[in-house]
């Protein structure tokens, strides 16, 4: 399988180039810490996380669920990378036990 | 006409230990908010706030803003609620043209070290924090232990309550004055409508600084209700998650909220069998989106379509929910109270199904634009409001709204006036000049697109008009696209074509 691999600090450093192309046009992006909040630092809002959450997905390839809309998921760029890593590495077990099957 | 105070004060009286509000873990009775609100009364009344100054309050939906709002109202001080949204430049804007007194603020909002500053510096203004003492002796007392007696009646029912800024400051600020009579009217009638009662449970999603926010909340205190608030829509489930937990019987929101809810979510997947109603104003419905929203609803849910202005304190009618099918696109028919005219340029009445500018009369319909009478007269003439609005009733006078309202840009709950931004753009080096125009969209309704044209050999990217607007503008005012034309197109008389530019 030749699936593109994503080590944390890729999905970090290209989620903030995201942020900082599409919601805060290249001037605030290298004080915007991982951890800190999208929202508390006014970054996004509702459709600006619809936003996100498309592009994820597209560039990705992954599927964020509704449930999955949550805080703890999509609130700072850290959760954000660990949530697609996450689906990622899912992905590619999952691939894996197909190929078993 | 019992007045807010009142409301609250009897509703204290009655069911003091009936929980008021929801804000996060906390549940805040109505003896709560009551004691609140007249502590906030006192220490106003105290630091030298006098009757008929202004208030400025720079807080997020809370039981601070609402402590603070009816301490305002019950020390005779007129509210003046802040968008948290708008930047440094337009909250000192309107705190200047508002000549506030006083303000109060959260110490976390981002403006909040400039003015801070500013008031420091200007020696007059009184500063009051939320939750910290920034200032020695600023912080906000809002646990009252101290009894406190009924919240005062205003001494006059026509004096100026509330001022709500509908627009930026770059251009000509336009401050709503609402008087004590006008939002005890206009909360009265949607009381009445909606037969609101203190076993109701709304969850609000929609900013009090807001006129259609500042109506629910009123509402549903005047009755004894209880009052959710959620802090915004990012993420729907938790908003209806809140409507399963309380058990609500009520929702309001804005087009762009119920697209929302809809894009993300299965409601269907949700209890929500205790919802009684859900409001929804600020702009028009499409009919398809009404009819998505009533499918994933209970049956035994009732969906008020409702239409109204600042101007007129909140609401001017309502389509009973028993129409919506029959008359689809219909504003309905007039609140208790209000009367509705539709004219033509001659100020002659408009026939049935004739389209013309709409008028409203009523007890709801605003003192006049803070400060400015050249422009109250413009709008207000005999009682009556002219809402800008185009639009007709047909033959069994339920109204249709047919024409937007001047160049207003409507971004979900919000409202751009494109001047605000253009001002902005104009003053980036290399700009020569610029049009800011809506395109629709399929959730906000409208987003912000900027046309901008360049002076010869400048070059200046999209990326770059973003950022200042950004710097500038709140995050709703940024243009979501940005396109370079060689001119704008003009009449022979040199005004801009907006029209020309605002398709998509």
């Amino acid at each position: 399988m030749n699936a593109v691999r994503h080590d944390d600090t890729d999905l970090r450093a290209e989620v903030r180039n995201y942020l900082r192309e599409n919601f805060l046009f290249g001037e605030e992006a290298p004080r915007l810490g991982d951890e800190e909040s999208l929202i508390g630092r006014h970054v996004l809002d509702s459709t600006g996380f619809l936003e996100l959450v498309a592009f994820l997905e597209s560039r990705f390839g992954v599927r964020i669920e509704d449930p999955e809309m949550t805080p703890e998921n999509l609130d700072a760029i850290a959760s954000i990378a660990t949530l697609v890593q996450g689906k990622l590495a899912g992905a590619d077990s999952g691939g894996r036990a197909d190929a078993a099957e | 006409m019992p007045m807010l105070t009142e409301n609250l004060s009897r509703q204290a009286t009655e069911r003091g230990d009936a929980v008021a509000l929801v804000d996060g873990a906390q549940r805040h009775s109505y003896a709560d908010l009551h004691g609140a609100a007249a502590a906030v009364a006192a220490q106003l009344g105290a630091k030298g706030v006098r009757v008929g100054d202004r208030v400025a309050l720079l807080l997020d939906n809370g039981f601070d803003y609402v402590a603070a709002l009816y301490g305002c109202l019950a020390c005779g001080a007129v509210a003046v609620p802040l968008n948290t949204a708008a930047r440094a430049g337009d909250l000192g804007g309107w705190i200047a043209h508002a000549d506030a007194r006083a303000v109060v603020l959260a110490p976390g909002h981002p403006a909040a070290g400039e003015l801070l500053a500013t008031a420091r510096g200007d020696g007059r203004l009184i500063l009051m924090t939320s939750g910290a003492d920034v200032v020695e002796g600023s912080r906000l007392c809002t646990d009252a232990r101290t009894a406190y007696g009924a919240l005062a009646r205003p001494a006059s029912a026509d004096a100026p309550a509330m001022i709500l800024y509908t627009s930026g400051t770059t251009g000509r600020p336009k401050g709503v004055v609402l008087t004590h009579r006008n939002l005890a009217a206009n909360v009265a009638a949607i009381v009445d409508y909606l037969a609101l009662g203190p076993t109701d449970r709304m969850v609000t999603v929609l900013p009090f600084f807001y006129s259609f926010g500042n109506s629910v909340l009123h509402t549903h205190l005047a009755v004894g209700a209880m009052l959710v608030l959620e802090p915004n829509l990012v993420y729907p489930q938790k908003v209806l998650e809140t409507l399963v937990r309380e058990r609500a019987t009520g929702f309001a929101g804005v087009p762009s909220t119920f697209a929302l809810l809809l894009s993300r979510a299965r409601l269907a997947d949700y209890d929500l069998s205790a919802l009684r109603y859900v409001q929804q104003a600020g702009g028009g419905m499409p009919p398809a989106l009404i009819e998505r929203t009533l499918q994933a609803l209970p049956a035994s849910c009732s969906f008020f379509v409702m239409y109204g202005q600042t101007e007129a304190t909140a609401r001017i009618s309502y389509l009973p929910p028993e129409h919506l099918r029959a008359k689809p696109g219909s504003v309905g028919i007039p609140l208790r109270g209000v009367e509705i005219e539709v004219r033509r340029e001659d100020r002659s009445r408009c026939a049935a199904l004739e389209v013309g500018t709409i008028f409203v009369r009523g007890e709801g319909v605003m003192a006049g634009y803070w400060n400015d009478p050249g422009l109250t007269a413009s709008v207000l003439a005999g009682g009556w409001l002219n809402t800008g609005d185009s639009g007709y009733v047909d033959a069994d006078g339920y109204l249709y709204i047919a024409g937007r309202r001047s160049d207003i840009i409507k971004t979900g709950a919000h409202r751009v006036q494109p001047q605000d931004v253009e001002a902005v753009i104009a003053e980036i080096e290399g700009v020569e000049e610029a049009a800011v125009v809506p395109v629709d969209d399929d959730i906000l309704g409208e987003v912000v697109k900027a046309v901008v044209v360049l002076r010869p050999g400048a070059v200046v990217t999209d990326l770059e008009i973003k950022a200042r607007c950004r710097a500038r503008l709140a995050a709703y005012k940024i243009p979501k696209r940005v396109e370079f034309a060689s001119s704008l197109p003009r009449t022979s008389t040199g005004k801009v074509q907006r029209h020309l530019l605002a398709r998509p």
